[in-house]
């Protein structure tokens, strides 16, 4: 089915520890190289966990000196991504006022936040306000449309994509720039991760420490990052001769309203966020060809999302691979990096190991992809992200058409 | 008065440079804020801000007008310390 404003995925861009451009985190996906370290996230290194910074991170050649003490870190990750990312789709092709801006980020700028606490500058506020990447990408890209933030938790890039695939249906506007931006690599934040059972606190060795669904999987490591799209009409991307890197043709939100943190047992709410993404691209559930997974490598979610795919498909009926093994768990960004890599899986018509997984979860009847590559028929594939507070998002994206 | 005789010079500059992104060369007495160091209302309150706090002075009431240049800053500064009371706290 095609509608007359369905949507293009034309451009991409990335800025993560496991790949400063969208290449390079490919590659580190395909060969399961993870970009994890232990981390000092105080000077004194007192702190000191398994994660997934970006140790050589400069947004030198993207932001002056000025815009650089002006913006957060997780703000400046946003604009190196997203400038990559329309420079990939080969420009935007519409007027301002038809451009659109949607960002997603579950913390905002907290560095910024915590490093000004009783002496705030007076670039306190712009810094650390969630939405500055929605101001800066706006202003760089000169969108005049609708621009906007989204705060999901770990949903946030997933729903800044799908909001931004209604508003081209709405005909809002031509063109979205979309997609997610996290750097939490505070000590507050990762010893509050840590306290709350959720992170990987002690392992042998870093790149191996993130497993999802694998019997021995102890949480997820903190990752920055962030993953922008450039989603446009299908109409005028055909039009002007894009490349493009799949449609993006469903999308489901739904709320769990079961648990502060935790997802429901049966993952009824991630279920219904399928179906509902399917339902919403005219997709059956059979002519599904795979599913990038939320996949934390936390207990709570493997299980409840295993089960919620199990009841949807039928058991270990569905490819499904998890990236965060890989990439860490980028928090308000992680829904973006794997649309983006769901995208990138269409196109190349191959889907990324699960890294690190050797020893499936019993609980988890799953196909999960491990150790190798595995070649894919053309077709739907889902990209999931589920969050604190039982914030569901889904979306589908399709090979597109010749 | 010459800007660059005050005893408080070399760091007004070097706070300048910081607060404005520019070289620390380029901060000159005669050097406009605006149109030769191209700050903007953000930089102006930031630099405000940043010298009060850092020389002990306040702003208030000062013709935001008459300080057009980084030798008019200075002056302003110097002129401020000298006329407040010692061991009070300004503003």
């Amino acid at each position: 089915m095609t509608r007359t404003n369905a949507v293009a995925v034309t451009g991409l861009g990335v800025r993560c520890g496991a790949g400063a451009t969208v290449g390079a985190l490919w590659e580190s996906l395909l060969t399961s190289r993870s970009a994890a370290r232990m981390h000092a996230f105080d000077p004194e290194g007192t702190v000191v966990l398994p994660a997934c910074p970006m140790p050589g991170f400069t947004p030198e050649g993207y932001l002056t000196a000025k815009e650089v003490r002006r913006t957060d870190r997780s703000v400046q990750l946003a604009v190196c991504a997203a400038t990559d990312a329309v420079a990939d789709a080969g420009g935007l092709h519409a007027p301002a006022a038809r451009r659109a801006v949607v960002t997603g980020t579950g913390y905002g700028g907290v560095i910024s936040q915590e490093s000004g606490i009783g002496r705030p500058d007076v670039l306190y506020g712009p810094r650390l306000m969630a939405n500055a990447g929605a101001y800066w990408l706006s202003a760089k890209l000169g969108a005049t449309g609708p621009t906007l933030t989204l705060s999901t938790a770990c949903a946030s890039g997933s729903h800044a994509v799908g909001e931004a695939m209604l508003m081209i249906r709405a005909g809002r506007a031509d063109v979205v720039v979309a997609g997610g931006h996290e750097s939490p690599m505070t000590a507050t934040t990762a010893l509050a991760f840590g306290r709350s059972g959720a992170l990987v606190t002690e392992c042998d060795d870093p790149a191996r420490a993130s497993r999802p669904f694998d019997t021995d999987r102890q949480g997820f490591l903190l990752a920055e990052a962030a993953a922008f799209l450039v989603l446009e009409r299908l109409d005028h991307a055909r039009r002007r001769g894009a490349r493009i890197y799949a449609t993006l043709t469903g999308y489901g939100c739904t709320s769990d309203a079961h648990h502060l943190t935790a997802p429901h047992p049966e993952g009824t709410g991630a279920r219904a966020c399928m179906e509902q993404a399917l339902a919403d691209a005219g997709t059956p559930a059979d002519a599904v060809t795979h599913i990038n997974a939320h996949g934390t490598g936390t207990a709570l979610n493997d299980v409840a999302e295993a089960r919620a795919l199990t009841a949807l498909f039928g058991p270990a009926a569905v490819p499904v691979t998890a990236c965060k093994s890989v990439t860490g768990h980028s928090l308000g960004a992680a829904g973006a990096l794997e649309a983006v890599v769901t995208a990138l899986s269409l196109h190349e018509g191959i889907v990324p190991p699960t890294a690190h997984t050797t020893r499936l979860d019993p609980q988890c009847d799953l196909d999960v992809v491990i150790t190798e590559p595995r070649k894919l028929p053309a077709g739907p594939a889902i990209s999931n992200s589920f969050a604190f507070g039982g914030h569901n998002s889904c979306l589908v994206l399709d090979t597109a058409q010749p | 008065m010459n800007a660059e005789r005050l005893y408080h010079w070399d760091e007004l500059r070097l706070l300048c440079a910081s607060i404005l992104s520019v070289p620390v060369r380029d901060v000159v007495p005669h050097a406009l804020l605006v149109a030769d160091l191209g700050a903007d209302s953000l930089d102006i309150t930031e630099l405000q801000a940043a010298s009060e706090e850092h020389f002990d002075v306040s702003f208030r009431g000062v013709d935001p007008a008459s300080v057009c240049t980084i030798g008019d800053l200075a002056e302003l500064i110097a002129r401020l310390r000298t006329t407040r009371a010692p061991g009070v706290v300004a503003g």
